[in-house]
């Protein structure tokens, strides 16, 4: 994850928008990414993520600047997913729901990779699916942000070795996922 | 077959020393399970890691920005909402706690009960007022009414066009004033 010079938290902390809009440009990526992966879905994520920079310009007098800057943003749209997923129960990963690929936009892939990618995403997305919601961020954490145990209880309020037993468990089911795909890939064939 | 350890060591992703791990491989080769699970276990990982970022919308930035002055307009409104009720409340409180300690003889019972008689007495007023405005349409002849009807319409109509030429006049002179 990128780092960003601390002057700007700094100034960010003392209500400079100007220094808070470095913090957004700098961490909106991964935060979009977290609650994308959380959600399943584009504009829910984006909505999360315009939340989770609300509350960080909220709560920013209250930062601890000893914690990396990056891993408190982090907690906050997880802790917003995961009660998002809590209250709504939303209907996650619909393939309807994809953008549809424009060959004007630079950032999109042409259409052949664009197959290859959403069949990637879609198997991706069955695969994490299935997992609940602390499951799946604490499995998100680790595997994209490379996140220790430690941090993901800090970022999670668990303890580690509640940390420990979710992923556990979650990587249980992602296996379980896979032999079930493989499964039906035989029968089918 | 036993498989305990090795399925906690595959699931837990445990550090291994090297017998450890000659161990686990000379399960694996025997039990077709945990093989499964170990070789499923890795193609899944290996999905989400490899799994690309998603990028930001484009104007994320510009869009949150947007949104924080709006967002911050609507949270010291609510915050003033809040302080008025709170001030309000407090008011109350006071009021009451006065009540009681300087006219201990006050009732808050018969104060509620001469409330309600007086909101009735006032419903009970326009009523009759309502009534007698009605009673005196239907005694009115068609003519006086249309007449009526006529003197009034031209008061609306004279009061609406003053009212807009002051405003006009207002704006007119602001816009004079700003150039």
């Amino acid at each position: 994850m990128k780092q960003i010079d601390p002057i700007w938290i700094e100034k960010a902390r003392h209500g400079d928008e100007e220094a808070f809009t470095m913090l957004v440009d700098t961490y909106q990526t991964p935060v979009f990414n977290l609650c994308y992966r959380m959600l399943g879905e584009s504009t829910a994520a984006e909505d999360a993520a315009q939340e989770t920079f609300w509350r960080a310009w909220q709560k920013i007098k209250s930062y601890d600047p000893q914690r990396p800057f990056g891993t408190w943003l982090l907690s906050i749209a997880a802790h917003y997913c995961i009660d998002q997923q809590r209250k709504q129960k939303v209907t996650l990963f619909e393939l309807d729901e994809y953008p549809d690929f424009d060959l004007g936009d630079p950032h999109v892939p042409n259409p052949e990779s664009a197959v290859i990618t959403n069949d990637e995403e879609e198997a991706l997305h069955r695969m994490i699916d299935q997992l609940n919601p602390p499951d799946r961020a604490a499995v998100i954490l680790k595997y994209w942000y490379g996140c220790s145990e430690e941090e993901i209880g800090q970022m999670l309020s668990l303890t580690v070795s509640a940390v420990k037993s979710r992923l556990h468990r979650a990587r249980r089911q992602l296996a379980d996922a896979v032999i079930e795909n493989q499964t039906l890939t035989v029968q089918g064939g | 077959m036993n498989h305990y350890p090795f399925r906690s060591w595959i699931l837990d992703e445990a550090d291994l020393n090297d017998t450890q791990r000659e161990e686990l491989q000379a399960h694996l080769e025997l039990c077709p399970e945990c093989a499964q699970l170990s070789r499923s276990l890795s193609i899944a990982l290996q999905t989400v890691r490899e799994a690309h970022e998603q990028a930001a919308p484009p104007d994320f930035t510009r869009r949150f920005m947007a949104s924080l002055e709006a967002r911050q307009r609507e949270q010291e409104r609510k915050q003033a909402r809040t302080l008025t009720l709170v001030l309000a409340a407090t008011a109350l409180i006071i009021v009451m706690v006065s009540l009681y300690i300087f006219v201990p003889e006050l009732s808050l019972i018969s104060l509620a009960a001469t409330t309600i008689a007086a909101v009735v007495g006032l419903l009970t007023s326009l009523q009759q007022a309502l009534s007698f405005v009605l009673n005196a349409f239907q005694k009115l002849s068609p003519s006086t009414l249309i007449i009526s009807g006529v003197i009034l319409a031209g008061w609306v109509l004279l009061a609406s066009l003053t009212l807009g030429l002051s405003i006009w006049k207002l704006a007119f002179r602001k816009s004079e004033v700003r150039k």
